[in-house]
């Protein structure tokens, strides 16, 4: 069981892997060819992909530590100084097997957040710090021998979240973040906390509209 | 072409009176009852020093062949005489008694023996008595084998130990008390009976019963069959077919007499209620009981010093009804010899009897039965039947106190019999007290289509013992079908037998360590109750094919919940309730599809 989570977990590290370079690429060209003239700029979108790691231990014996996840942000600065605010939302998805009989089932979990950063320039450096209330919609899958098709809800929870931009360019950056999110719910009298720990890297651009 | 019809039609009559002579030499031929005494050939007459009184045939050493054991008393003045056991090598046999362990050379020597399975391994152990006369002790013997024929004296678990000599003569073993071990009984639990006077002595609780107590050791037991008088054969079988073992006890001075068990393992005596006389002075040596009229239940011979009285069973009475007069026998045995379904006779020392399908015996003239030398037999005693050559028929071995013991091979070569080894509802084989009832083909139950009605049973008569395979005559034209009704009263039935076959048929036990627990099944949002039912196999149940595992309804109603295969030795039961109690039952289901007796488990 060690052993398969962990060739798992390297095998979701290669993907991602390859899928940020692509990306990576991508936001490097576009800085390039779309770049404005230095100035301060209000609005940014970006990608961000990481790892979340669920405090359940439910989810720990069926899913394993953590779960890749995919996602994009906007954010825009607000008349307030050094103070941004933004939407992200997150996308995580991944086979495991219950406990006892060991069935694969599929878990989709998407969240949508609302989030304020605080945030101070160090040169090319941007480190920022704040919280945020996220809504998390779950679906469970389950096979044809389990008394149940699937379970699905949502939830609401809250975050704080700290990290720093590294800008390549003035519309261009860099980010890596850490996430500690708060959500539980219950579903059918199961008790799920969905709350964890959550790091992840993610690619900025800035512009003005 | 009207004359061409009428030579066709010609040689057709020809050829039809020819099939009919060939069909009607078929069935002569296979009626005849025919021995061929092989005693020389196979090596196997004793010593010189003779002293044979009984017979066992056996397979000591599991090898598929019977061997003979065979209890001698001394005689011609040679002392200390042991008992002899014959290993069958195929074309030969050797004594080994003695690096057996079996040669039980005590006192006088040995009168009963009994082969019988104590522990439920799956071999035969030996229950062996010992003759008092002036030496002592003279105490009784139990062996136990160790699966290749070679037996360890464990008479040393007998409580208390033996004190007393005895005289013993005739001994049984069966499950007396129903507890699914076998008992073992012995009589003349004295030193000197003053066998010679005829006056019965006053009666006298006997310890003569070793209850088995299941875990290897034995019980010395007063089961209500006192000494009254000197005893000779003793026969351990159903006789008032009310589902438990009475015994029978051939009396030399008293009268013969039955003694009915109580359900219990407890006996009271009914042998006047049943028909047998009262008379004194007359000297019985042996009863055997068999179902001599196909009827199902069991009627008796009691070997007399004048001759054979012949009983039949009347639902509760014996009737007497024949009397063949023998002088001098010792025992008879009843076997289907010429495989016509029903029981013939033959008397030790004497000539065969056959049977003419409701009982009524005639002999077959020695000139043609090959039983001269039977006749001519120096001091008959015990003899028994066994298959030794594995041709399906029924052969005799024949002790000799005076001469040569023989060996009578059966001669008929036909297909027309079925054998059936049991294995009992315990585990052990022998299966005594496993009665077994062949019928037509189709015709299950139906009492006027029953072919023959056995009951295996051990030492019986005077000092025999036949073989535990149960042997039946079957014409081959027919197929048949069988009732198996175990001594726990359990039934099986099996159909379509082919003969001219061997089968071993096995009563199926409960799986072991059946047991189940709650365990919770988890998905992330979902979580499952289930009960994880496990079990292991029963050694002794042979080719099981599948399990069935069953829900119990609060009204004990069954519901089959699965079938799983034979390898399979856990089982899922899906989305319980936590908190609810249930109740499992789980079979085991053998190659002819016959289910098995349940293991049960509850799960809170």
């Amino acid at each position: 069981m060690l052993i398969e989570s962990r060739s798992l977990q390297k095998a979701k590290v290669k993907n991602l892997k390859k899928y940020l370079s692509l990306l990576l690429l991508f936001f490097y060209l576009a800085g390039i060819v779309f770049a404005q003239p230095e100035e301060e700029k209000n609005f940014a979108v970006g990608i961000l992909s990481g790892f979340y790691f669920m405090q359940d231990n439910v989810f720990q014996e069926t899913y394993g530590k953590s779960l890749p996840f995919f996602g994009g942000e906007c954010y825009f600065k607000l008349p307030l100084k050094n103070i941004e605010a933004g939407l992200n939302f997150k996308h995580m998805r991944d086979k495991g097997k219950t406990t006892f009989i060991g069935e694969e089932i599929n878990l989709a979990i998407t969240s949508i957040s609302l989030s304020f950063r605080y945030f101070i320039n160090f040169n090319k450096f941007t480190p920022f710090l704040g919280p945020g209330i996220d809504c998390i919609f779950y679906k469970e899958k389950y096979p044809d021998a389990f008394p149940v098709e699937s379970m699905k809800g949502s939830s609401f929870g809250f975050h704080i979240q700290a990290g720093c931009y590294y800008h390549i360019n003035h519309a261009i950056a860099v980010k890596a973040f850490f996430k500690h999110n708060i959500s539980k719910t219950e579903n059918n009298s199961v008790k799920v906390t969905l709350g964890g720990a959550e790091l992840g890297i993610g690619f900025i651009y800035y512009f003005n509209l | 072409m009207h004359t061409e019809s009428i030579i066709i039609f010609s040689r057709l009559k020809k050829f039809g009176f020819f099939l009919f002579f060939l069909t009607f030499l078929t069935i002569i031929t296979y009626a005849e009852i025919h021995f061929t005494n092989v005693s020389e050939t196979f090596g196997i007459r004793g010593y010189d020093y003779f002293g044979g009184h009984g017979v066992c045939w056996i397979d000591v050493n599991g090898d598929g062949k019977l061997d003979i054991y065979i209890k001698n008393v001394a005689a011609q003045g040679v002392p200390d005489v042991g008992n002899i056991l014959y290993i069958n090598y195929g074309n030969y046999f050797i004594d080994e008694a003695l690096e057996r362990g079996v040669s039980d050379r005590y006192a006088v020597g040995t009168h009963g023996a009994v082969f019988c399975d104590l522990d439920n391994d799956r071999d035969f152990d030996l229950f062996s008595t010992t003759t008092y006369y002036i030496t002592s002790p003279a105490y009784n013997h139990i062996y136990q084998n160790d699966g290749d024929g070679y037996f360890q004296d464990i008479t040393n678990t007998i409580s208390p130990s033996q004190e007393i000599d005895t005289t013993s003569r005739g001994v049984a073993a069966s499950d007396f008390d129903g507890d699914g071990d076998i008992d073992l009984y012995f009589s003349n639990a004295l030193p000197d009976p003053h066998y010679h006077d005829p006056t019965p002595y006053p009666k006298e609780k006997l310890e003569n019963f070793y209850i088995n107590n299941g875990n290897g050791t034995f019980t010395s037991m007063y089961l209500g069959i006192d000494g009254t008088s000197f005893v000779q054969g003793v026969t351990a079988i159903d006789i008032d077919g009310d589902g438990d073992i009475d015994i029978a006890e051939a009396k030399w001075s008293g009268p013969s007499t039955i003694y009915l068990n109580d359900g219990t393992g407890h006996f009271f005596d009914s042998g006047r209620d049943m028909g047998l006389p009262s008379t004194l002075n007359i000297i019985d040596s042996g009863m055997t009981f068999a179902d001599i009229d196909n009827d199902g239940d069991l009627d008796l011979a009691i070997i007399g010093k004048y001759g054979v009285s012949l009983y039949k069973n009347t639902g509760w009475f014996l009737n007497r009804y024949q009397i063949i007069t023998t002088a001098g026998t010792f025992h008879v045995c009843f076997g289907d010899f010429d495989h016509d379904t029903d029981l013939d006779i033959f008397v030790s020392g004497g000539n065969v009897y056959k049977n003419n399908g409701q009982g009524i015996f005639s002999p077959v003239l020695s000139a043609d039965s090959g039983l001269e030398a039977s006749l001519y037999s120096k001091d008959p005693r015990g003899s028994a039947l066994g298959d030794f050559d594995n041709d399906g028929d029924l052969d005799v071995y024949l002790t000799d106190k005076k001469g040569y013991n023989l060996l009578l091979r059966n001669d008929i070569d036909d297909s027309n019999w079925i054998q059936i080894d049991v294995l009992d509802y315990t585990g052990g084989i022998g299966a005594l007290g496993t009665k077994l009832d062949l019928y037509l083909a189709g015709h299950l139950g139906q009492p006027e289509f029953l072919k023959g009605h056995r009951e295996i049973h051990g030492e019986y008569g005077y000092l025999g013992q036949d073989m535990p395979t149960v042997h039946f005559g079957a014409p081959a034209t027919s197929q048949y079908d069988l009732k198996v009704t175990y001594l726990n009263g359990e039934e099986r039935t099996f159909t379509n037998i082919t003969p001219g076959q061997k089968i071993q048929i096995s009563y199926i036990l409960p799986p072991l360590y059946f047991a189940g627990s709650k365990k919770t099944n988890k998905a992330l949002f979902y979580h499952e109750t289930v009960i994880l039912l496990t079990w292991a196999q029963n050694p002794s149940s042979n080719n099981i094919q599948k399990y069935r595992i069953y829900t119990l309804q609060n009204n004990g109603d069954k519901i089959l919940l699965d079938a799983v295969s034979a390898n399979s030795f856990d089982y899922i039961v899906r989305n319980v309730q936590k908190d609810e109690l249930y109740r499992f039952a789980l079979t085991a289901v053998d190659q002819n599809n016959i289910e098995g007796v349940a293991a049960y488990t509850t799960v809170k």
